[in-house]
């Protein structure tokens, strides 16, 4: 899987590492039982503080998506193919999408037009036939 | 005939000096990082033409001065730091005058830059190249054995240094440290290059965010063939010291040419590292890759490489706090340099540097 992170944006590193991480596991380009580098071995590969990967990885753990082993290191632990998230979670959830909307709506885009750009993005990533010279042999 | 050895080091250098522009990635001419889109610009390759003239003239200079002089080695030594000195301050001017041209350009203005990685590279590593290292192992082991072995049927006395004729002039009582002095230096030697072999293995994947698919496969064949060549001179260095401690034991008695070939055999592992890396080039840039791997202009991103200009002090050496890596490719040269602000990194400069100094004072 390829990352990619703007290091001078305005999105914190760690948030935008955490948000490709999801985003990769929406696609399918990581699934469950697939390990993530190492903290120190993915800060080297980008040249970024070991933090800021740790805040990241943290950040996935207390959602539910990645499990952090002393051992194993950290591991996709839900997919989509996972059954649906907790009710707490779905709450949670629909208060940022709430948020997200309000900015479509509150900019002028219309509700037609911001349902189908929605929609777009969600066949994306159901659609993501990854690509399989990206996934490695690490999908077992 | 006599010349040679002295003049050898200095064409030598001269010629991977003046190669040096071809052999970096695009993106970091004279240590410079760069948009993609600029590397046609007219300033770099202007400035390495004139790099190129200094280089081959600086080396025609010193290679004509030690020819004219005769070949004294002390001169060869000065010649080679002279020829260093010269290409270094020529990469200089090269690199302040890109980096003139490109501040005062804006050439990073508006775009995206960003850092990128492929994280199957560490999920789904090259495996080690552990056929590669057997040899050396196994020779080293070797060494031992025999030394073992043979140590109860040395003589008093060591030969240590032979005449003209081959016959030795000069003897050492035989110790521990004199029998197998060379052995624990041979074992240390094939542990190192073992272990330099797995962090080569695992360096920095400086991928190109212009074609990061690419560049990903391009850094598997760079570190693949570099970690293979480093054993390959793990295995040439085990040969030479097999054969040294052998001939020291007196379990073989070769001639003085056969002797004389002793320390060419590791000469010739430095050549293949050198000739591998020059071919697969620094980070794989010069690998072709065909375009069915998923390359190609089609699957090129927006964002171009980040800015790390800063990291890079005089454009040589590296230097960033934030960086946890120890080993990262080098940027105007081929191979690996140190992260300074790792203290694993001067603590490896001081061993290297400390090691031959205690070696002499304990002798």
């Amino acid at each position: 899987m390829l990352l990619s992170l703007e290091v001078d944006g305005a999105v914190p590193l760690y948030q935008q590492l955490r948000d490709r991480i999801v985003e990769a596991i929406a696609s399918g380009a990581l699934r469950r039982g697939d390990s993530l580098p190492a903290t120190r071995q993915l800060a080297a590969d980008l040249g970024i503080n070991m933090h800021t990967v740790n805040k990241a990885y943290d950040l996935l753990r207390q959602e539910g998506l990645i499990r952090l082993g002393r051992r194993t290191g950290a591991v996709v632990s839900r997919d989509a193919a996972s059954g649906p998230p907790a009710a707490a979670e779905i709450a949670q959830w629909e208060q940022r999408a709430r948020t997200l909307l309000a900015e479509a709506v509150a900019k002028g885009l219309s509700p037609q037009e911001t349902l189908r750009r929605c929609q777009t993005i969600l066949d994306d990533f159901t659609a993501g036939s990854p690509d399989p010279a990206l996934l490695g042999e690490s999908a077992s | 005939m006599t010349v040679f050895p002295t003049l050898f080091p200095i064409l030598l250098i001269g010629l991977i000096a003046w190669m040096m522009p071809a052999l970096v990635p695009r993106s970091v001419p004279f240590g410079v990082r760069i948009p993609g889109a600029r590397a046609q610009e007219p300033v770099i390759a202007q400035q390495r033409r004139l790099y190129r003239y200094g280089v081959a003239a600086i080396s025609l200079v010193v290679a004509s001065v030690v020819l004219a002089t005769g070949s004294r080695p002390a001169l060869g030594g000065l010649g080679v730091a002279a020829e260093l000195a010269g290409a270094v301050a020529l990469f200089q001017v090269a690199r302040r005058r890109i980096m003139a041209v490109k501040q005062h350009e804006h050439w990073f203005g508006g775009l995206r830059q960003v850092v990128v990685t492929d994280t199957s590279l560490r999920t789904d590593p090259e495996p080690y190249p552990w056929r590669w290292a057997v040899p050396s192992i196994v020779l080293t082991a070797a060494t031992v054995v025999i030394g073992i072995l043979r140590y109860p049927h040395l003589p008093a006395r060591l030969a240590i240094h032979f005449d003209a004729a081959s016959q030795a002039d000069r003897y050492a009582p035989v110790s521990l440290v004199w029998a197998f002095g060379p052995v624990v230096a041979q074992v240390l030697g094939t542990a190192l290059f073992a272990g330099l072999a797995a962090l080569v293995l695992r360096s920095k994947a400086q991928l190109d965010a212009e074609d990061p698919q690419t560049a990903a496969v391009r850094h598997r064949r760079f570190v693949s063939s570099g970690a293979r060549a480093l054993l390959l001179l793990a295995t040439c260095l085990s040969v030479t010291s097999l054969l040294t401690s052998l001939t020291a034991w007196q379990i073989v008695n070769l001639a003085r040419p056969a002797r004389a070939l002793f320390p060419v055999i590791p000469l010739l592992g430095v050549v293949v590292l050198v000739a591998v890396l020059v071919r697969v080039g620094q980070n794989g840039s010069r690998l072709r890759i065909r375009a069915s791997r998923g390359s190609g202009s089609a699957r090129r991103t927006s964002a171009v490489n980040r800015d790390d200009d800063r990291y890079w002090r005089l454009g040589l050496l590296y230097f960033n706090r934030d960086d946890p890596s120890l080993l990262v490719p080098h940027r105007f040269w081929l191979g690996w340099t140190l992260n300074l602000a790792r203290p694993a990194a001067w603590a490896i400069i001081a061993a290297t540097l400390g090691a031959p100094l205690i070696t002499a004072l304990i002798r």
